[in-house]
């Protein structure tokens, strides 16, 4: 469904997981490869865009994200930074995180992506594996002799 | 944003997907975001289910990694395990390599003007340059299982670390292994031998293991006479007309000359031509520039 705004621009409809819509500007919403090709492909020109595989919690940030970034131009990198460095900070944590960086890889927005991969990079560098595994709920299905092994194995690394 | 907003795990994900509430809040984005977040509470108690995390995704943050942490993660779970093998491997090097002595040389006001380390059991004693760092091959005992380099191994002259980069992939034949490193530009080079063939690679991207791509592929029989050559030694050069590369081989040496759009080499050899053929003794080569105090060479 393509609505115009009193400024001529584009919108697009994208409608989340839950059934959420969100009216944005073509140029906006093109921040994500995958909504681009869906564009050019001719999807848009009926209904809305369905994205089943973000929420519309997740869907919101994300359009925070390409909003701030297609009104942006080159020189205002600095500020940009800051304000990416804010936008992460606001995610909290862990999960919002990882939901946001699996939105960002389906929606194929590269910047985003790096982005949230940096942060929970950052987040994960010291962390012991059992912290790692209680992060994102991993099963521990190594017995205990192989555990030993490859604790053996690696234990400059723990050093 | 409150934690209990945020967790949620797949299964209420889906179960929000059957539900297919009539979608009649069409709102702009920044009313939706206030108006809509009571509607995505769900409370659990889970973490997202591992399962959801697509290895790209998980690989994606490896990648940012420092070796160590890499190594430590290998014990996290079995799929993490094998994720993380290859990267295992290369950061498996890092035991070997130590710096036997180190030397410099200051200015007057104290700046560096000169490093150099020397490493213990890596081969071709002086490391390439590039990028602020030494770069080096390891030495068979550092290798991979069957004698293939998976990486080079970098010293950062600047933060005094070493760090690896991921060598092109393997293709492991039994016979013969030969590999060395050369450095263009802002580029780096493999060689790899496989007793066949000799692959040269570039490194489109510094760091980045996916942007190698073979340069020039050489098949082997092609130059020998009855007896098996490979590269022994490649030199890269940039000059003021182009970039060249010198391939000696055991008993030949070959000069190419490729044109400078290597960015846009996707084919082996695509851009290189071979503009000599001569006979070389020996097994060893070296670039000569012509300068002010050099003889002159016609």
């Amino acid at each position: 469904m393509s609505i115009t705004t009193e400024n001529n621009e584009k919108m697009i409809t994208l409608m989340s997981s839950d059934g959420e819509e969100f009216v944005v500007e073509e140029a906006v919403a093109a921040q994500s490869q995958t909504i681009k090709h869906l564009i050019e492909d001719g999807c848009s020109t009926e209904g809305s865009i369905p994205l089943p595989n973000v929420t519309g919690r997740v869907l919101s940030e994300v359009i925070q994200y390409c909003k701030k970034h297609s009104s942006s131009d080159d020189k205002e990198e600095k500020e940009l930074e800051a304000w990416d460095a804010e936008f992460v900070k606001a995610a909290d944590d862990h999960v919002a995180l990882t939901d946001l960086m699996m939105a960002a890889n389906f929606l194929d927005i590269k910047g985003l992506l790096d982005l949230v991969a940096q942060t929970l990079a950052n987040m994960i560098t010291g962390k012991s594996p059992e912290e790692v595994r209680r992060m994102w709920n991993i099963k521990n299905d190594f017995t205990p002799e192989e555990a030993e092994k490859v604790r053996k194995e690696n234990q400059w690394a723990f050093e | 944003m409150l934690s209990s907003e945020i967790q949620e795990n797949t299964a209420s994900m889906e179960k929000k997907h059957n539900k297919s509430r009539a979608p009649d809040n069409r709102l702009l984005v920044d009313q939706a975001k206030t108006n809509n977040t009571k509607q995505l509470v769900i409370a659990t108690n889970m973490a997202p289910n591992p399962s959801y995390l697509p290895p790209d995704i998980v690989e994606e943050i490896l990648d940012l990694l420092p070796n160590k942490s890499i190594e430590r993660f290998r014990s996290v779970s079995k799929s993490l395990f094998s994720l993380l093998a290859i990267k295992f491997n290369a950061s498996k090097l890092l035991h070997k390599p130590c710096i036997t002595s180190q030397y410099g040389m200051k200015s007057s006001d104290d700046h560096d003007l000169f490093t150099g380390v020397v490493l213990s059991d890596y081969s071709g004693g002086h490391g390439l340059f590039l990028n602020g760092a030494l770069h080096w091959i390891p030495r068979e005992s550092s290798r991979g299982e069957k004698g293939e380099i998976i990486a080079a191994i970098a010293f950062d002259l600047e933060k005094e670390k070493f760090h690896l980069v991921l060598g092109p992939p393997t293709q492991i034949s039994p016979a013969g292994y030969v590999s060395s490193l050369g450095v263009v530009g802002e580029y780096l080079f493999f060689s790899r031998s496989d007793g066949s063939r000799n692959i040269i690679w570039v490194m489109k991207e510094y760091c980045n293991e996916a942007s190698w791509v073979p340069f020039i592929t050489y098949s082997l029989l092609q130059f020998s006479l009855g007896e098996i050559e490979y590269v022994c030694d490649f030199i890269p050069r940039s000059f003021k007309d182009g970039r060249y590369m010198m391939l000696q081989f055991p008993h030949n040496l070959h000069v190419l000359k490729w044109d400078n759009n290597l960015e846009e080499s996707d084919e082996a050899g695509e851009y290189s031509k071979e503009i000599k053929f001569g006979r070389a003794g020996g097994n060893a080569s070296v670039p000569y520039t012509q300068t002010l105090t050099s003889p002159y060479v016609s």
